[in-house]
């Protein structure tokens, strides 16, 4: 079973020539090591923190020049200057003509540059992007190497405030360009993986079965909206809080059947103003990579999760692998679960499976209080 | 290391957002990513040479496990960001870290 999943987590094709960077930037400074001339000889003399800032500048802007003619138009020749200009710096760090000034206004503009780019849709975020942003706040952290106390931690202090920023207009960029709709053919928003297919109208056969399917789940899981009903029957319904709360049920998940109406893996609950309201039920398949059975063609697509975050002590979800390739410490990463389907038996749902619409959600539990 | 502080307190960042966000999010990883990124970068400025490979230990070790589950799982290694922050990063500390630091 393939997947398509967040390019966040992927190096999209138009960035891919930007790995070409590496092996010329090692080429170089290889080169750089056994060359008599003046700026080889002037680069084996710098110190390892200057040495170490001149290789990060230029392997983005490397980088850059690359991504200038893949991108084209006046966002390449953005790219493609910043490159040029990152050598110039590279060349005047090697020669000692510039101090720290230049590297700071540098990769500031850059790293600015891009978050503007990502919100704005402008450039698809992935991992060359987020590798080069990460060149530049390396370069940041290496000129405040040495500094006096109180420079060191207003620079600190910027420092993390820019890779907040960074991270995220990344974020941000990421979610907007993923679909919220778990479509075929859709980009996946971060953490969402997709059957590789392409998108096609359901046939009547698909639009009746969906339809049946649809209509035994609501019934069959209508008396939980009693929560001492659905504990009886072995879903963990303590503490409900928020609007997409997951009330697993342990019994059901390890009795083999896959995608009965009258045994939900899952039951969903949204946190209304007068209790918990039943919104839906999550079928889940067992193992991973196998393919949930698709009843109702591209009505009923099935999803995984990758790059999920969990927490062991306690255990609980604790978000996704972000921008910058980390969870938080103390969790584990889960590269892949086994796929899933919702079913949304709320009244009025504007989808029946897949994504429940969250601002639909609030105005649904807002008008149904009292 | 005030590179991999400010990555870290990205994390606790982002802990704390989705935690509060989603509702099911679990508190440890954002208070542990806090505590992690003030150490880091406190002992980025006064460096502790026992101190520093502890650290870089724990999360080469965290990376390990990441990339053990990674393979086993998702038949897939770690994605290249997660290469360069996660297993490049803490290996060049520890090759860096001055031999001789305060204690």
């Amino acid at each position: 079973m393939s997947y398509v999943g967040s390019p966040m987590y992927e190096v999209t094709a138009e960035h891919a020539a930007a790995l070409l960077s590496i092996p010329v930037v090692l080429g170089l400074l290889t080169f750089a090591r056994r060359s008599q001339r003046q700026w080889s000889t002037a680069y084996r003399g710098l110190p390892a923190v200057r040495r170490l800032l001149v290789s990060l500048v230029a392997i983005d802007a490397t980088m850059h020049l690359f991504l200038g003619p893949t991108h084209g138009g006046r966002l390449g020749l953005a790219l493609f200057s910043f490159g040029v200009v990152g050598w110039v710096l590279a060349r005047r760090l090697i020669l000692g003509s510039t101090r720290s000034a230049g590297t700071i206004v540098w990769a500031l503009s850059g790293l600015a540059a891009y978050a503007v780019a990502a919100v704005s849709g402008r450039t698809t975020v992935d991992q060359v992007g987020t590798a080069s942003k990460l060149l530049e706040l390396a370069a940041l952290a290496s000129v405040l190497v040495r500094v006096q106390r109180v420079r060191f931690a207003l620079g600190s202090a910027g420092l993390v405030a820019t890779a907040v920023m960074v991270a995220a207009a990344s974020w941000a960029g990421a979610m907007e360009a993923g679909g919220h709709g778990h479509e075929l053919g859709e980009v996946p928003a971060p953490g969402v993986l997709l059957p590789q297919s392409e998108d096609r109208d359901p046939t009547p056969a698909e639009v009746a079965a969906a339809a049946r399917f649809h209509r035994t789940v609501a019934a069959a899981i209508a008396p939980y909206q009693s929560l001492a009903a659905a504990a009886e029957a072995g879903f963990a319904v303590e503490n409900l809080a928020g609007s997409a709360w997951h009330a697993d049920n342990p019994v059901h998940k390890a009795d083999g059947r896959i995608f009965d109406p009258e045994a939900p893996e899952t039951l969903v609950y949204a946190e209304g103003p007068d209790g918990p309201v039943l919104v839906g039920a999550m079928f889940q398949m067992d193992g991973l990579r196998n393919p949930g059975p698709a009843i109702g063609g591209p009505l009923t697509v099935w999803h995984a999760h990758d790059h999920v975050c969990l927490s062991l002590v306690p255990l609980g979800l604790a978000g996704l692998t972000g921008p910058f390739g980390s969870c938080p410490p103390g969790t584990i990463t889960i590269p892949l679960t086994n796929e899933m389907i919702h079913v949304w038996t709320v009244p009025g749902a504007p989808e029946p499976f897949g994504d429940l619409d969250e601002t639909w959600l609030e105005m649904y539990l807002s008008s149904a209080a009292g | 290391m005030l590179f991999q502080a400010t990555l870290v307190a990205v994390s606790a960042v982002e802990a704390t957002v989705i935690g509060a966000a989603t509702g099911f999010g679990v508190a440890s990883p954002a208070i542990l990513s806090v505590v992690l990124a003030v150490v880091l970068l406190v002992i980025a400025r006064r460096s502790s040479k026992r101190m520093v490979r502890g650290i870089q230990w724990f999360l080469l070790t965290s990376a390990a496990v990441d990339l053990v589950l990674a393979v086993a799982l998702g038949r897939t290694l770690l994605d290249p960001v997660a290469l360069m922050t996660r297993i490049a990063l803490p290996v060049s500390i520890l090759r860096l870290s001055p031999k001789r630091a305060a204690s």
